[in-house]
């Protein structure tokens, strides 16, 4: 019977303790690896540098709102036509009413004035002052900014335009059917370079090819070979918004609109990076104008898109740490 | 017949050996034209359809291109598997046929069915494409290019134009993809507010870049004495002279596209990219058509490679060879195999000479080693398989066999004529006497040994295709091995020994005689301890075997690792690539690192349809630094850990392409979640990843299909478009110029064809940017996109994954731990009882190691019937029950070495361990029936009386045979075992560890327990009495 368990032994003890020992070892390494916490974006020093991640406090800035105009230069003689039309009716009511009245006085005094010369002279008063409302309505219609202008500063832009010294444009706004406060500057872009234009006032006829909005410009010594016709774009200047500029790179776009990432106060030399929401105000050469931010704020201008990254997929990778 | 084909071959010696001679010289030829390769084609046939799909994101493709798509595939005959994903811009199909087809006309099919594809699909789509027939390893070599004075784009029109004809001329070599750098294009950008004054549309533009580029061929001249051919060209060939192509006519003046376009080469939008070191530049990756020889194909492209580096180097371009090269692995494991089999061979040869002490009888044992292993390899080669780590695995298993059987013939002359001392003997008799002696038993034993292997050759799925060339070899070698001993060896004997007296024994041998004899007798007098230690290592065999940890391969000892890594899907291609480079400028730091190459996202049609956020990086290693391929694994992981959530997975080349293959998932383990709601699927994967991670030794889990990523949505509002008489389509159109473009036309540059494409201004890399878009009505206003659609950002699936029609999301898992089957078991176990199903939802379990329990469950059925027939074939040599239990009872008994090797070595039961428990089975079995049968032979032929005597004489008669096949197959193997953790040795390594272990516990069983046993209970012969103590 010993003689059994000792043959027993002797075969099984060592294949079994290896085996065991063999599977011990692979439970042993699988346990040593600990899980590590899924959470907001989070870097400790070495991971930042690895990452190459930039913060920088982002600039303030208080640039004019600017926004993007469609520019056609008008036809300076139609605008003259119109002036001349408007005028020219003006003077023929005032022709026609004084003969009205002259004849009126006439018939009064029983000189030779008839009733029926009388009439002729009312009724043709009657349409000359007709034929001026529509002269001028139509004058206004089109060009409602100059014909609200006072004369004495309307002859010179006339006798400007006559000599070609200065053009007329109309800056249309793509899509827009209302103004909002007239612009404080307009920059007429000829050629890449940006020409300043005067604005005259908001024109509130739509063209059939514009159907929009737009302001009336005025553009003194245009470049030559500008002429009627021509389109180009205009840039019209707004009053100034306060914001801070951000890089391109450092904005974000989710579903509730663009965010930047905050630096956090560091904890146990790890540093997260808080999601903050900024408004959009406008971009402004390789950046945007944001909204949203204090002075102090250390946002990530480089390296965002990793931090993007963690965040969203720290949500769903159910991943184990390695070993130190 | 075994009878009269010994006595041929005994009668013309000569013919028989300069037949033998000449079988050798072409088993030589063969190897030294074989196909070499790592592994045997193990993926099934297959075919990829990729769809290039411009601007769509994944639900459009998926619902647009991938199900019309799917419709088509799934009926297609003999198909097993239709697996696609749909992502932004690209519908990819892989459709795996059932094994065993003809690859060409399965692609046949596909393409038949394809053609009806074109009316499926909506305007836009691409046609659908179908991958290049490649070998199952795909790979090929992975190359790349840098440049420190060309541009990105002049970079890559050299690779593009220069380098990959060159590439894809080379014999062999399917495809090259291209990853990094910039694409040429002709772009034409068009600027909205030009477009307008001019009072154009975007349908004009293109119309005239159409016509301006267009290139009609002019025909010939024919005069009287010549043909004179007419070279038109197109007039629009450069920029400038595109510029001047007129759009329309203004009055009396012509519009040109100058007037409302600028005109420049630039780069195509990039949907890859690619790191060499740790610079941003070209990697080439090239794979092996079906049935290339790989490191015939890799040379000759290298060759290639290497004579254009110079003129390369000129123009200022580096070039980075072997960036990963698999042939690199089997060139090493067949050196390192050459080695092993060398040392083997001279280990074999000195012990045979000291055994046999007689260098004739070294002399033919040995050649007919080489002969038998020759002869396999022509017959391999003519049948058209490759020589690989498989097959090559089989002609290592089937030594021990093939070692007995030179072994034997000799070993019983050289015995026979010892016997007979100086005695005048017919010596052509004593050699047929003594061949025909072991004959019939060596048949029947090698055809148990055959049978044992049955279980391997029917094995089914990738595991039959990896292991039917081992278990062909190896019966094929064990056959030849046999008609070799009746064959050459006979006829070398009679050349080289017929009046050769050998020397005396050698000492050695006679006092194992004596100590077998002690023991036997001992032995003999307590039968209940034999019984007892072979019931008890016999079960202590069979319980503990199945207790191992049990994966279906090994992990392969390559130089190259790939390590995956992903950021969020959604994040830009820029942001991957300048973290890439960090990342790589750090593993190739690492000590023991070689060089280090990242692909990001994909290649234009190429095989894998990774987004932008995906990268892999190559990583070779320089085994000269003396670093393990797990300590740089440890350091590649260490260098991760500053790159947080951004590595997925490691794995050698072989173990990727192997697990893709087997599953479609790269894994070990992974569960599919199939249902038609997306976000249920995703909640359930959650469920069960968490569930998965509460268990022991689970690795890394993740979801494959990534979560939802940022889109802008764009909505046209019919209401709004109406009021300017604008189409829905109008501002899709612009949409899609504006920031996908059009390719509108090809233009040809030298030997080279160029995409013209025409892009409209002002969408810049913000959504505000794309609501500022401005549309042109029918009437010449000018509209921002914003006033017409809804524009919004929204979260929305990049990615969506089907099998077989159905949605799916899959829980990835790569368990830490040797027994990938027994975790499986267990988490298929805990999913099953933790996590609640939805109604719709249904799981499918997968990978290497749910294949590797349905091998293990395959292997365990067909061993039981192999051993019905072994039992069977037994009863039929023997015609006696007690021989037939005597030989079976010492079969259990002898696996409890192997069990114990295994254990020493690390517990981890390989299928390649399994073919060595196998062929150790094959092993024990022929020595106890050799035994047993010499115990007849003894009885019946020799008429001795069944005595102990006579047991102790024919088991000291067995002696030098056993002791000798056991020594040469350990000595043969040794190399192989003692090289178990080198490259190349990592099928043959366990099942030389298993059979080395094993020889012990059965030179053991049938040198000292067999006999005593077969003493006191057999009955050889007829009478059946019993032996007088």
């Amino acid at each position: 019977m010993k003689r059994v368990s000792w043959a027993r032994l002797a075969a099984w003890a060592p294949a079994s303790a290896l085996a065991l020992c063999a599977q011990a070892q692979d439970e042993d390494q699988a346990q040593a690896t600990a899980p590590t916490a899924a959470g907001p974006p989070a870097l400790n020093a070495a991971q930042q540098q690895a990452v190459g991640l930039v913060v920088a406090t982002p600039q303030p800035a208080t640039p004019p709102q600017r926004e993007m105009a469609f520019g056609q230069v008008l036809e300076t003689s139609a605008f003259l036509a119109d002036a001349g039309r408007a005028r020219s009716t003006a003077a023929t009511v005032r022709a026609s009413a004084a003969e009205a009245r002259r004849l009126q006085a006439l018939y009064e005094a029983g000189a030779s004035a008839s009733l029926k010369e009388l009439q002729a002279a009312q009724a043709a008063a009657a349409v000359a002052r007709a034929q001026a409302d529509a002269a001028q309505a139509d004058f206004e219609q089109r060009w409602a900014p100059l014909a609200r202008m006072r004369a004495d500063a309307r002859d010179p832009l006339m006798a400007a335009l006559r000599a070609g010294a200065s053009l007329l444009l109309r800056a249309s706004l793509p899509g827009r059917h209302s103004l909002g406060a007239a612009p404080r500057a307009a920059l007429v872009v000829v050629d890449g370079l940006e020409v300043p234009a005067e604005v005259l006032g908001a024109l509130p006829q739509a063209t059939d090819e514009s159907q929009s909005a737009a302001w009336l410009l005025r553009l003194d010594h245009p470049p030559p070979g500008l002429g009627p016709g021509a389109r180009l774009p205009v840039v019209l200047e707004g009053p100034a918004q306060s914001g801070f500029l951000v890089p391109t790179g450092a904005l974000l776009y989710a579903e509730r609109g663009a965010y930047v990432y905050k630096e956090m106060k560091a904890d146990n030399g790890v540093t997260r990076y808080a999601p903050v929401p900024v408004e959009l105000l406008q971009p402004l050469g390789e950046g945007w104008l944001v909204r949203g931010l204090e002075a102090e704020d250390r946002i990530v201008v480089h390296g965002a898109g990793v931090l993007w990254s963690l965040q969203g997929l720290s949500g769903v990778t159910a991943e184990e740490g390695e070993p130190d | 017949m075994l009878t009269a084909i010994v006595r041929s071959s005994l009668a013309h010696p000569r013919i028989v050996t300069a037949a033998s001679v000449l079988v050798a010289a072409l088993g030589l030829a063969a190897l030294f034209t074989a196909r070499f390769d790592v592994f045997p084609d193990f993926a099934p046939p297959h075919v990829l359809v990729q769809t290039e799909a411009p601007g769509f994101d994944a639900q459009q493709v998926e619902a647009l291109v991938t199900r019309p798509l799917e419709g088509l595939l799934l009926g297609t005959e003999n198909v097993q598997a239709v697996r696609s994903t749909s992502a932004q811009g690209l519908s990819a199909i892989q459709v795996v046929f059932a094994r065993g087809g003809n690859p060409y006309r399965q692609r046949q099919v596909v393409t038949e069915r394809l053609a009806e594809a074109a009316s499926l699909l909506p305007r836009g789509i691409g046609p659908p494409l179908l991958s290049p027939l490649s070998s199952s390893m795909e790979y090929l070599v992975h190359f790349g290019f840098t440049s420190r004075t060309l541009t990105p784009i002049a970079l890559r029109d050299l690779v593009h134009w220069l380098v990959k004809p060159q590439i894809l001329a080379v014999p062999g070599v399917a495809q090259a993809q291209i990853f990094g750098g910039a694409v040429r294009e002709r772009q034409v950008w068009v600027d909205p507010l030009k477009l307008a004054a001019a009072g154009l549309s975007l349908a004009d533009v293109f119309s005239a870049v159409e016509r301006g580029t267009a290139l009609i061929g002019g025909g010939f001249l024919e005069t009287p004495s010549q043909r004179i051919v007419v070279q038109a060209q197109a007039a629009g060939r450069t920029s400038e002279a595109l510029a001047q192509t007129v759009v329309a006519e203004r009055g009396e003046l012509p519009l040109r596209l100058a007037d409302v376009a600028e005109i420049r080469d630039g780069p195509q939008p990039r949907v890859g990219d690619a790191i060499i070191g740790s610079r941003p530049g070209i990697l080439v990756e090239t794979s092996t058509q079906y049935g290339a020889n790989t490191l015939d194909v890799t040379r000759a492209l290298e060759r290639r490679l290497d004579q254009l580096a110079p003129a390369l180097k000129k123009q200022g371009v580096e070039y980075h060879p072997a960036l990963l090269r698999p042939a690199s692995f089997i060139e090493s494991a067949l050196a390192k195999l050459r080695l092993s089999l060398l040392i083997g061979a001279a280990l074999v040869v000195i012990l045979l000479l000291v055994t046999l002490r007689d260098w004739r009888g070294a002399l033919i044992s040995f050649s007919s080693i080489p002969l038998s292993l020759l002869a396999t390899v022509w017959l391999l080669d003519e049948f058209g398989l490759t020589l690989n780590t498989m097959s090559i695995g089989g002609l290592v298993v089937a030594l021990g066999v093939v070692v007995d059987d030179a072994v034997i013939d000799v070993e019983n002359i050289t015995r026979r004529r010892r016997a007979a001392g100086g005695a005048a003997l017919d010596a052509r008799q004593l050699f047929v006497d003594a061949s025909l002696e072991v004959r019939l038993p060596v048949f029947y034993a090698t055809a148990a040994v055959a049978m044992a292997f049955l279980p391997i050759f029917m094995l089914s799925g990738v595991q039959g295709a990896f292991f039917q060339p081992l278990s062909i070899a190896f019966l094929l070698a064990v056959a030849i091995s046999l008609l070799v001993a009746m064959t050459a060896t006979p006829a070398l004997c009679v050349l080289l020994m017929r009046r050769h007296v050998p020397p005396p024994e050698a000492r050695f041998l006679i006092r194992a005689k004596a100590a077998q004899r002690r023991a036997i007798e001992t032995l003999y007098r307590h039968p209940r301890i034999v019984i007892a230690v072979l019931a008890v290592s016999g079960v202590a065999g069979v319980v503990l075997l199945p207790l191992f940890g049990q994966r279906l391969l090994p992990d392969f000892r390559e130089n190259y690792l790939i390590a995956h890594a992903a950021l969020r899907p959604g994040v830009s291609l820029s942001e991957t690539s300048r973290v890439g480079q960090r990342i790589a400028e750090r593993l190739a730091a690492i000590p023991g690192v070689a060089t280090v190459a990242e692909q990001i996202g994909r290649a234009e049609n190429g095989q894998d349809p990774d987004q932008p956020n995906k990268s892999e990086f190559e990583i070779q290693i320089d085994p000269s630094r003396g670093f393990t391929p797990d300590q740089i694994e440890a350091q590649i992981r260490k260098v991760f850990d500053d790159f947080p959530n951004q590595l997925t997975e490691i794995y050698s080349v072989l173990a990727e392409r192997i697990g893709e293959t087997l599953s479609g998932e790269s894994t070990p383990f992974f569960v599919d979640v199939f249902g038609t709601d997306l976000d249920t699927d995703d909640a359930v994967a959650q469920d069960i990843a968490e569930v998965l991670r509460t268990l022991p030794g689970t690795g890394q889990v993740r979801l494959k299909v990534p979560p939802r990523q940022t889109e802008l949505k764009i909505e046209p509002r019919p209401e709004r478009l109406a009021l300017y008489g604008l189409q829905p389509a109008d501002v899709l159109e612009a949409v899609a110029a504006a920031n996908q473009g059009r390719i509108v036309s090809q233009i040809a540059e030298a030997d080279r064809s160029v995409p013209v494409a025409v892009r409209l201004q002002g969408a810049g890399a913000s959504p505000q940017a794309i609501g500022a878009l401005l549309l042109r009505s029918p009437e010449g206003a000018l509209v921002p996109l914003a006033k017409v659609a809804d524009i919004s950002t929204v979260e929305a699936r990049g990615q969506i994954e089907h099998d077989d029609g159905l949605r799916r999301q899959v829980v990835l898992v790569t368990p830490r731990v040797s027994d990938q089957a027994g975790y499986a078991r267990q988490a298929q176990r805990a999913i099953e009882a933790r996590v609640k199903l939805p109604p719709g939802v249904y799981l499918r379990y997968g990978g290497a190691a749910e294949q590797q329990i349905a091998a293990a469950r395959q292997l365990y059925l067909h061993a039981a019937a192999a051993l019905v027939l072994i039992v069977l074939l037994l009863a039929l040599a023997f015609g006696h029950a007690r021989h037939v239990a005597l030989v079976l009872l010492a079969l259990p008994s002898t696996l409890i070495g192997g069990v114990a090797a295994t254990a020493l070595t690390g517990g981890t039961l390989t299928l390649g361990a399994m073919v060595g428990f196998v062929t150790l089975f094959g092993i024990a079995a022929r020595n106890t029936i050799l035994l047993v049968s010499h115990y007849d032979h003894l009885v019946r032929v020799e008429g001795q009386a069944w005595t102990l005597a006579t047991a102790l004489r024919g088991s000291a008669e067995r002696l030098t045979p056993v002791l000798l096949t056991a020594l040469m197959t350990a000595l043969a193997l040794l190399p192989v075992a003692v090289q178990l953790h080198q490259p190349g040795h990592e099928i043959e390594g366990p099942m030389a560890v298993v059979i080395l272990g094993g020889l012990v516990s059965s030179t053991a069983v049938s040198l000292f327990l067999i006999p005593p046993l077969a003493a006191r209970w057999l009955r050889p012969g007829t009478d059946g009495a019993p032996i007088p103590r």
